[in-house]
Order: C-alpha cells, then structure tokens, then sequence
C-alpha cells in the first residue's frame, strides 16, 4: 500500500512539470493552497533547537540499488575490499565518468588518491552495483592536498578541491593537472 | 512501608518518561517521517531534461567561476515557465569573487540581479521560484564571518521577495572542518553575534559524520541533500527514498509549490 501510495505521489509530481502550467491555477483548492504557501517564508515555526532527545534509531536496510554511475558496498567505507586496499587509504567517493569508474580516498597523512578502472564496453563492468575488485583498479596519488571534494565535470575531466585548491583530473590521461 | 508503595508507582513514572522520549522500539528512528516522495536534482545551465521532479540550477561559484549569472538567470526563468519547482544553487567561494573573499558585495550584486530577473520574467516565481540555495562548505576561501555576512543578508533579501521564495542552506562539513557550533551557525544564527537569520535546511548527507553532526541539531524540518557518489551506502536509494533519507530525523521539506499535492522533497545533488 505505502509503494502505491508512493508510486503515485512520485507520478503526480511529474505532471507539476509536465501540465501545472496550464493545469494549476484552475481550481479553488489550488487558490487556497497558494495563499497558504505564501505565507510560509521558511522554516515553520518552532523547527529550531534541539529536542529533549531524537529515539533510538531503527535498523534500516542497507540500499540494494542507487542511481546510474553509483557503487555497491564493494565500494562501502568498511567493506572487506576496503580495507584490503587501506594503503590508498579511505573511500570517500565513487562514480562513473564516461566509462571509467572513479574512486577516490583519504589518507591520515600524505595527499589523497584516485583508483581508476576503465569498463569499455563491458556491461558487468559499468554496473556499478555488481561487485568490483578494487585491485584491479590503478591508483594516481595526488600532488598535494588532504582531500579530493568533487566540483565539478566536463567529459573527461574531473575538477576537485584538494583542500587548498582547485586541481583536475582527466580519467583519459590520467594525470593531475592545477 | 509509604516508601515501598512508592516505588512501582515511580518505575510506571520512569517508564512512561522513556516511552515518551524513546517510543516504543520499532517505530520511531532517525529517519525522515514521511518518507521523501519527490526530489530535487541539479543540472548545469543550458540542461533540463524531462521526467524531474523539481530543478535546481547549479549555478556553482559564479562570479569568476564556471558558468556566467546570465545563464544561470535564463535557466532558472526558463525551468519556473515551464511549470516546474526551481531553485537556483550557489556555491559561494572566495577564489571566484573578483578581488578575493573579503569582497562578498559581490555575490550580494549577483544575488539582486538574479531575484530581479526572475521576478521580471517568471510569472510564476512567487508559486515555483523556491528561491536561491547556498552550498556553503569549509573550503572554499571564505572565512565564516563573511558566511554568517552573506546568509544574513541574504535571508533579509529573501524575506522581501514575493511568495514562498526564500533561501536554502546545504552546507557541507566534515571531520576537522567547521566545529558542531560554527556548522549550527551557518543555518541558523540567534542574533548574539549581530547576526540574526534562520534558513530551510538542505544538508548534505554524505556520511555518517554527517548524519551525526545534523541529527544533534534536532530540526523537525529539513531537506536532506543526497549524492549517488558518496560511498556505499550512502549513494543508495530505493524508489524516492534514498538511504541518507532514511539516517537523518525529523519530517522532509514539505512545500506544495502552489499545488494540492502532498510533496515530501529530498534533494539529489549531481555533479554538474
């Protein structure tokens, strides 16, 4: 019932974009609800400050599917491959640039690093929530820096902050660039 | 014997207290409550495919940087006249702003000729314009004085716009960054310090730090800001919800966009 319900919230709110030009200023609940919505400027009020305590949280599944160019838990902080490559350090991030799977990590010292793995054409291999072997991926240790935040994308070209600075990437060349 | 009769009556009180604070298990957590049933996601200027949602135009650090004001302009008018919720991102940065970061009059003059844009040219703006969001992050080259400066002034500018447009913050801190109090701060600021504003919280939830570090500021109200490429298994999403949704307390930005929908957002970032 609730992923029905679900289903066809996710449905209506499309037709917002898709119809609500010509649809939504016909009817009198639209009108009342426009005069209730611009009187809410923010935060409703009595959001701030903390609460006397938050429950205990519940067990939530772990996710078994993400959007396109996401990772399974191979690339998971405290997966077992993981720590298996602990000398490149911790995962922070993982993504698909074209067709190359990007991972990038932290260290407790020394500049952080970026795995590559080139898919080509392999299906198995572009999919990001089928299990990668993280030794198969070639490791660039960056020129300085303690952290690698993604900015920005153009084709092959990655754009982080090092921490001080805004340095690049090209998974083709694979090489670092300021 | 007074004394004795009084104590069951004191574990039933105790326990009723723990009722209250805990719930009973199973039921209350830290996750959204509604679960997130539509969702914001970023697309460059000039990119707006269908089937989303709701837009928000990554404008980035503008200025200096990346993509021109008049384009975000144009993409932002064009995303509210073709119907849909947008908001338009900035991410304020010191190395962008002509002069450096002590020079934040310079998002200020970007930031009035956007609203004046849309407010010229999008009919619907005060119905769909959610209005400007500041990913605001550690690094990038502005000290928090000058953070605290612009989101002041910016949330004074916004109360003066027409309609539910307002501003939204998605700061990003991490371990070693900002302190628990400097990243309260930068949504909400209580007027001591001179500064007096509050904003619609759009966090971003990368990691657990991140869930921790957001959870211990107790909003009942907040967009979680998500992204597919943050490690497992915080990249992951089921339907509508994706998992940070699930790790983060309180209800989901909850704002109608002029419609009689029930629209529960989270906010999907992608690089752009």
């Amino acid at each position: 019932m609730r992923s029905v319900l679900l289903s066809f919230a996710a449905a209506s709110a499309i037709v917002l974009g898709a119809t609500a030009a010509t649809a939504l200023p016909a009817t009198a609940t639209v009108a009342m609800k426009q005069a209730a919505t611009t009187q809410l400027k923010g935060p409703k009020p009595g959001t701030y400050g903390r609460h006397a305590a938050w429950p205990a949280p519940k067990a939530v599944p772990l996710p078994t599917s993400g959007p396109p160019g996401s990772c399974g838990p191979w690339a998971g902080t405290n997966s077992t491959q993981a720590r298996t490559v602990a000398s490149h350090g911790q995962i922070t991030s993982c993504f698909l640039v074209g067709k190359t799977w990007v991972v990038t990590t932290t260290h407790s010292s020394g500049p952080p690093e970026i795995g590559t793995l080139y898919c080509g054409t392999n299906a198995t291999c572009l999919n990001g929530w089928a299990t990668h072997q993280l030794t198969a991926f070639t490791w660039h240790i960056a020129p300085a820096g303690a952290m690698l935040r993604l900015l920005h994308l153009t084709g092959s070209s990655i754009q982080f902050y090092d921490g001080q600075n805004v340095i690049s990437f090209n998974t083709q060349t694979r090489r670092f660039a300021r | 014997m007074i004394r004795r009769s009084r104590l069951p009556l004191r574990i039933i009180l105790m326990l009723s207290i723990a009722a209250v604070l805990f719930g009973p298990p199973g039921i209350a957590a830290y996750a959204q409550s509604p679960s997130p049933n539509v969702e914001f996601k970023d697309f460059a200027p000039g990119s707006s495919p269908s089937g989303v949602n709701g837009f928000i135009v990554e404008g980035l650090g503008m200025l200096n940087c990346y993509y021109s004001l008049s384009s975000v302009e144009q993409q932002t008018v064009a995303d509210i006249n073709s119907g849909h919720a947008t908001i338009t991102e900035i991410s304020p940065q010191g190395n962008c702003i002509p002069g450096g970061g002590e020079h934040i009059g310079a998002y200020e003059s970007a930031i009035n000729s956007l609203v004046s844009y849309v407010e010229a040219n999008a009919s619907r703006a005060s119905t769909l314009w959610g209005g400007i969001m500041l990913d605001e992050e550690p690094d990038f080259q502005l000290d928090l004085l000058h953070v605290y400066a612009l989101n002041d002034w910016l949330y004074h500018k916004m109360l003066g716009v027409p309609g539910i447009s307002f501003w939204y913050a998605e700061p990003g801190n991490w371990s070693g960054g900002w302190t628990q109090a400097q990243y309260a701060a930068v949504f909400h600021d209580n007027g001591t310090d001179g500064y007096n504003y509050s904003s619609i919280p759009a966090p971003q939830i990368y990691n657990s730090f991140q869930a921790s570090e957001q959870n211990a500021l107790g909003y009942t109200n907040q967009m979680v800001t998500w992204w597919g490429g943050a490690s497992y298994p915080w990249d992951g999403e089921s339907g509508t919800v994706s998992y940070a949704s699930t790790q983060i307390s309180g209800a989901p930005y909850d704002q109608q966009f002029g419609t009689n929908h029930t629209f529960e957002w989270q906010n999907q970032f992608q690089a752009a």
